[in-house]
């Protein structure tokens, strides 16, 4: 049994049903509509994001299903999906936006975590750097920031 | 052949496999001309070779070229194309493949003809014979520097500028020149064939048809083209022979105008084609200008609620230190609320409503105020006493908020005695320092909640800090001035230090400034006992009595006479809502009430009167119906009034609360077991559990799981009965361990349990009921800890315990109903 699915670019993918169902948007659709040839359209994802989901989705095809906030927050991400998550952050920002529009939660937790391992002990600066953010901080604002935030460091 | 009625015309040329259209001409070859007669057009494929330019030869094409030999990603190794009204097809082919390809055009029904080229890559070295190439369409952003030959004049149609643009590069100099270097050639449409000759097409081979009109529709200036104009411009397609040397601008221009004109994958296409023979320098150039476009602000370009879960990804440090970002970053990490909610929870920091004394939004439904913002409503406190106790056994705090709201609602019609709402002031303190879940707060929406004035990182800063400080042993410390006796237990909350002296005398003190506030009076004996609740302060003693004081007001309210010694402990318990086993959920116990240990042998419970504080008015209408439901019993021995002035404005909704023991006017000070045998004589109902408790006595006790358990659910309670140990009775090593037994649970909740804390095996047990446990209680009740622990925990029918702990040796285990 397989999918048809419709990228924004009218790229056409054929995928089995269960990969399909990883996403619950799909999943519902196709509870909604039943057992239909035509292609499902996802007006949001392109196909060079969709060949990415897809991709993911069959990989984890087996993985269990955990609705356990704390369980997904807290496990780290495995190899393949570190791989899986080396793009450019173009790409990871249209990948995070698909999963969530897709509703693919254990997709939009790797790319949130990908993405939060970036921040993870940076610095401003290097932040600013990592993200290409420009600083609209004033230095005396900065410095009153950083002053407010001192708690936070190790002394 | 071809003019379907299909609205699209696809062309493709494939080589592994049949084409996917219905129209495919088999006996095509990819060198066939174009022709119009049939309107399909099967260009000749494109050849491309490997930069030639190296200077180390083919063997170091890796050091100068490190992408020479990247494989073309599979997405672009058939690459298809619509355009108004024709599909191409684009699939990458191997060499040794070439005479096989396939072309099938399939026009519209205005018979157009669509040129379609083919591409072949050699990666393998170039043989000399590429000499006369066309570039087709390759793209490059960075300049040539050597001019190249104008192959065809901008007028000559987007197609000539397709089809001509090239130069067969003089490899070299530049890192850069090697971009447009002709490693990839395009022959002509005529000299196809001949390329296919050449013997020297290694693998792979990409043959690649191209519409021309979609060629003309994003050239800048498209000339408006009519089919017939289309299929003119592909016949005109002709070799050119370009001189190398004879570069000009033009043919940059070309180049580019001519991948502007590409659609967007072949583009890519070309754009890997490039990136093969771009040599080191000039990727790292091109990885620096490109990495920065590529870099993306995920927190203020992605939605909100989406940055949120990035950010509840992090460490509280690094978000601390994101907030030097920007302004955006900033703002959207100082003013979500939920997230620095979640950062509390995760940090197990136990916030107590008082904190948010400013902030009633951000306290829980049952918190909530309603008719008075000003003032919490204490109905609605003592509510969610019972339903945060009711929370407590689920482990996680997510599990138990998903479970409040039905829970809550029964505990809230099962509270309307009236008995409780008397008591509604002391739940009221007493809940305002009980920790609660900080992510059910009543007005939010919920995590998407943002608010800039919210107090939780605030909040976080300071529990933090505190809690640093004591792992680092920065604490600054504040000395109570005493009079010289023995401090023999203490109790204090944010408000007020109360300790219990030697001496007979009782201390309040400021806990923010260290004065005495007050000293109570009335005891003829060391105060060796006490706990309070509200306004309410029970305090045991030497002189045999417990006292019941209000605190504000500094008066003894009432004096318990009962014990024949020393009281040397005592507890108070408030109600708790608890599941029966049936699901059905009771307050118990139904008052709250005291429990005392005494040098007597003996323990005694008794009702806690209720105190009101200054400016606290119950509702009369409780006072009432209390006051039918347990007629006062005043004038028993065991609630004697205290003899101050005051003592007799005693409002009547407190007379309601006396002595439990007072329903046993016979159980004086001597009591011992064969005194509560004949007690329990008088109640058939009474003599039924003593028996079925004597009757499970062998059953052996399994009692660490369940004392796990305890623990588990029962923290703060457990934490006071290991202080209470430590502080009173120093004779005791380590805390004894608190043993149970299921076994007996079951078969009747009456039932106590002795144990030595060494020896689990060796238990004994006696039975108690009601006010006075006496019996086998062996000696001195030192501490005492009572508990009302659910069934659902015990394993009980009924769902009371209570804990006391005798001479250091031993630890005495109750059951009461």
């Amino acid at each position: 049994m397989s999918v048809r699915l419709l990228s924004s670019d009218s790229e056409d993918f054929t995928v089995a049903k269960e990969v399909a169902e990883r996403s619950m948007l799909i999943k519902n659709m196709l509870e909604d509509v039943g057992d239909n040839d035509n292609p499902i359209p996802l007006p949001n994802v392109t196909a060079k994001i969709l060949r990415k989901v897809i991709e993911w989705c069959e990989h984890h095809l087996g993985d269990p299903v955990t609705n356990d906030e704390n369980e997904r927050r807290n496990t780290e991400i495995d190899e393949w999906d570190q791989k899986f998550m080396e793009v450019d952050q173009e790409t990871l920002f249209d990948i995070i936006l698909a999963a969530n529009y897709l509703d693919i939660k254990p997709l939009l937790d790797v790319g949130c975590k990908t993405v939060a391992n970036m921040i993870k002990g940076k610095t401003a600066e290097e932040i600013r750097k990592i993200f290409n953010i420009v600083n609209d901080l004033t230095p005396e604002e900065e410095a009153q920031i950083r002053k407010e935030n001192e708690w936070a460091e190790d002394r | 052949m071809g003019s379907g009625p299909s609205p699209k015309s696809v062309a493709s040329i494939q080589l592994s496999s049949p084409s996917p259209s219905p129209l495919a001409t088999p006996q095509q070859t990819t060198g066939c001309a174009t022709s119009t007669m049939d309107n399909t057009y099967y260009p000749p494929p494109l050849v491309f070779h490997p930069p030639r330019n190296n200077p180390h030869g083919h063997l170091h094409m890796h050091s100068v070229y490190p992408l020479v030999d990247i494989p073309t990603p599979p997405e672009l190794k058939r690459i298809s194309n619509t355009s108004d009204n024709c599909i191409t097809v684009l699939e990458e082919t191997c060499p040794n493949q070439v005479n096989q390809l396939r072309a099938n055009v399939h026009p519209p029904a205005s018979s157009i003809t669509l040129a379609r080229m083919s591409l072949c890559i050699e990666p393998s070295p170039l043989p000399e014979q590429v000499q006369q190439q066309q570039l087709p369409v390759l793209s490059s952003s960075s300049c040539v520097p050597t001019p190249a030959p104008r192959t065809s004049t901008p007028s000559d149609s987007a197609f000539d500028d397709f089809s001509m643009s090239s130069d067969p590069a003089p490899a070299v100099d530049s890192p850069n020149s090697a971009l447009p270097s002709p490693v990839s050639d395009v022959d002509d449409w005529a000299s196809q064939q001949q390329q296919q000759d050449e013997p020297l097409l290694p693998p792979p081979a990409l043959a690649i048809p191209l519409d021309p009109r979609s060629l003309h529709v994003s050239t800048p200036h498209p000339l408006p083209i009519t089919p017939t104009t289309a299929t003119h411009s592909s016949d005109r397609m002709v070799v050119d022979t370009i001189d190398t040397k004879k570069k000009t601008t033009d043919g940059m221009l070309t180049l580019l105008d001519t991948y502007d004109a590409l659609p967007s994958n072949i583009q890519d296409y070309m754009m890997l084609q490039l990136l093969r023979r771009t040599p080191m320098s000039s990727l790292r150039f091109a990885s620096d200008m490109i990495m920065q476009v590529l870099k993306t602000d995920f927190i203020s370009k992605l939605p909100r609620r989406l940055a949120q879960q990035i950010l509840l990804y992090l460490d509280v440090r690094s978000l601390c230190r994101a907030t030097a970002v920007s302004r955006y970053w900033r703002q959207v990490i100082d003013q979500d609320s939920w997230l620095w909610r979640v950062k509390i929870c995760e940090a197990d920091f136990a916030i107590s409503p008082h904190e948010l004394l400013d902030y009633p939004a951000y306290l829980p439904p049952q918190l909530q105020p309603q008719q008075h913002p000003a003032s919490f409503s204490s109905r609605q406190l003592s509510q969610h006493l019972h339903s945060l106790q009711q929370q407590q056994p689920p482990a996680t705090p997510n599990t138990a908020s998903s479970e409040v709201p039905s829970s809550s609602s029964s505990v809230c019609s099962e509270i309307r005695s009236p008995l409780l709402s008397s008591m509604d002031e002391m739940v009221q303190d007493g809940v305002m320092t009980e920790p609660f879940n900080l992510l059910q707060s009543a007005s939010d929406v919920g995590p998407s909640y943002y608010d800039p004035q919210h107090p939780f990182k605030h909040i976080y800063k300071r529990h933090y800090l505190i809690q640093y400080n004591w792992r680092h042993n920065r604490a600054q410390r504040t000395q109570v001035q005493g009079h010289g006796e023995v401090v023999t237990c203490l109790q204090f909350d944010d408000d007020k230090i109360i300790t219990g002296f030697d001496d007979n005398c009782i201390n309040i003190y400021d806990i923010k400034t260290g004065q005495l506030r007050r000293k109570l009076l009335g005891h003829e004996g060391g105060v060796w006992a006490l706990q309070y609740v509200g306004n309410t302060l029970v305090t045991g003693s030497t002189d045999r009595t417990l006292r019941i004081w209000d605190i504000e007001r500094g008066i003894c309210r009432y004096v318990f006479c009962g014990h024949s010694s020393t009281v040397r402990c005592l507890h108070i318990v408030m109600p708790t809502p608890v599941t029966l086993p049936s699901g059905e959920v009771v307050i118990q116990p139904d008052q709250p009430k005291i429990i005392s240990g005494s040098r007597d042998h003996t323990l005694r419970v008794w009702h806690l009167p209720y105190l009101p504080a200054k400016g606290y008015a119950p509702p009369s209408s409780t006072s009432s119906a209390s006051s039918a439901a347990f007629p006062s019993h005043s004038s028993l021995p065991h609630h004697r009034r205290s003899s101050s002035a005051h003592s007799i404005s005693v409002k009547p909704s407190a007379s309601a609360a006396q002595p439990l023991s007072s329903s046993y006017p016979h159980h004086t000070s001597s009591h011992h077991h064969h005194h509560a045998t004949t007690s329990v004589s008088d109640d058939p109902q009474l003599m039924d559990d003593y028996q079925a408790a004597t009757s499970s006595a062998t059953t052996t006790p399994s009692s660490r799981h369940i004392t796990q358990r305890f623990r588990k659910n029962t923290t703060t309670t457990l934490s006071l009965y290991i202080c209470s140990v430590v502080t009173q009775n120093p004779c005791a090593r380590s805390p004894p361990m608190v043993i149970y037994s299921p076994a007996v649970a079951m078969t009747t909740p009456s039932v106590c349990g002795i144990w030595k804390p060494a020896t689990v095996s060796t238990a004994s047990r006696v039975i108690l009921k009601r006010s006075i446990l006496s019996s086998s209680i062996p000696k001195t009740t030192i501490a005492l800890v009572a508990a009302w622990i659910p069934p659902s925990v015990s394993g009980a029918l009924k769902p009371a315990v209570v804990y006391t702990f005798c001479v250091a040796t031993q630890v005495l285990w109750v059951y009461l109903d």
